[in-house]
């Protein structure tokens, strides 16, 4: 098993010209509002450690990336069903992993640009809020949220 | 009554995902027109497949009105734009990596007859998406079950250089003032030659009796002009006149040597009044 690892570590060196020289993008936890009820509007917050999507990229340090969220305004259900989706300009918090980072609180329709300074891995929260209707025809309801992270 | 009980029970729980992502490196790729190629390498950091597509857009940095880089990415880049896309290629453009698994992607040039000596600009667009989740208690059709699946999408700038290139920086329009506990600066870049100036810019505020106020270190790229908005740490600092102080390098933390143009230092300075 150790040797698998140390396998995979050295190809990895062998071909990316060292470890830092990389970006990795991955979405680690969906974005998820559960059950909710017809007429009742229902919001999950970029801080909610169960329920909002959760994205992680890592580069390195010196460099300035640009993220930014493909965002739907609708999700697809059963039967051609649609229910509204919509994010605040407070539903994204972006939060590096060093010691001195500090959350960023920014709106998730624009895009935004870092400079990596202290920490290479940043966690990107997402939160969001759903209104059915009335008369919304129940089942699963589903659409994808991207994230494109720039080297500028 | 119980069945609704375990049903928000279960959902709860968090819904970590099978971490739906790839690696890319190196995340600069620089191609020389002798050997026409060059290659990254994916790797898929999860257990689960990844499915991935790579394609080429044509775009550089520029600053908007704030003063924040952007990605400029014209439609239809006129004739004069150093522009490699369409003939810098990616092979495989499609796959599936398995958990982790790894795929060397061969890019390939080929340009254009008669290509004049420059730095050409692509981008690869390396896009992964994993296996649909489903919504959790999909089976209950009594009740609105809501979730979103995330996909991720990096994207990297590609050089291709030609020739003899020849890059540097001239740095005018200097200016800089107190917003909150920061100093902000605000100049006016451009570019010389005929490759991109990457690098990064240096900064010190001096007092008269040569006391360094503050400092700041920030990347910095430069394709063709550019109007960037640096900030530098300064609390409550004593009015007065104070230098500031400039200095743009080819040099990179995030990039080998080998992988920038180099240029010589460029410096410049500016009397600044704060109140």
């Amino acid at each position: 098993m150790v040797r698998k690892i140390l396998l995979v570590l050295a190809l990895l060196l062998g071909t990316s010209r060292g470890l830092s020289a990389q970006l990795t993008v991955t979405g680690l936890r969906n974005l998820a509002f559960g059950p909710v009820i017809q007429g009742i509007a229902n919001s999950v917050g970029p801080s909610d450690p169960v329920k909002s999507g959760q994205f992680e990229f890592v580069t390195p340090i010196g460099s300035t990336v640009r993220i930014q969220f493909t965002l739907p305004t609708r999700l697809n259900g059963p039967s051609g069903g649609r229910l509204t989706i919509a994010f605040g300009t407070s539903d994204a918090i972006a939060l590096g992993q060093g010691p001195t980072s500090v959350p960023v609180t920014f709106n998730p329709n624009t895009a935004q640009t870092f400079n990596i300074v202290s920490s290479n891995r940043i966690w990107v929260f997402l939160g969001g809020k759903v209104t059915p209707t009335a008369t919304q025809t129940t089942g699963a309801y589903t659409n994808t949220v991207t994230l494109t992270v720039t080297i500028l | 009554m119980r069945h609704i009980t375990i049903l928000s029970g279960l959902l709860l729980l968090p819904r970590l995902l099978p971490a739906q992502g790839v690696l890319v490196a190196p995340h600069y790729v620089v191609m020389d027109h002798r050997t026409r190629s060059g290659s990254i390498t994916l790797y898929n950091p999860g257990n689960d497949p990844v499915e991935i597509s790579i394609s080429t857009l044509f775009g550089y940095p520029i600053t908007d009105s704030t003063g924040q880089y952007l990605l400029y990415t014209p439609e239809s880049p006129d004739s004069s734009m150093p522009s490699a896309n369409g003939w810098v290629e990616a092979f495989p453009r499609r796959m599936t990596l398995n958990g982790r698994e790894r795929q060397t992607v061969r890019l390939l040039g080929r340009p254009p007859a008669g290509l004049r000596d420059g730095e050409y600009w692509t981008r690869l667009v390396v896009s992964a998406k994993g296996g649909q989740v489903p919504v959790s208690g999909i089976s209950d059709t009594s009740a609105i079950q809501v979730g979103l699946t995330l996909e991720v999408r990096s994207i990297l700038p590609v050089f291709y250089r030609k020739g003899t290139l020849q890059t540097g920086v001239s740095i005018s329009g200097i200016q800089a003032h107190m917003v909150g506990d920061s100093l902000e600066i605000r100049s006016h870049l451009e570019r010389h030659g005929n490759g991109a100036f990457i690098g990064t810019i240096r900064g010190s505020l001096v007092d008269s009796t040569g006391h360094v106020a503050t400092t700041f270190s920030s990347p910095l790229a430069v394709y063709f002009t550019a109007d960037p908005l640096f900030r530098a740490p300064l609390i409550r600092p004593a009015a007065g006149l104070y230098q500031l102080r400039l200095e743009l390098a080819t040099e990179r933390a995030d990039l080998s040597s080998e992988t920038i143009l180099h240029a010589p230092l460029v410096r410049d300075s500016a009397q600044v009044r704060l109140p």
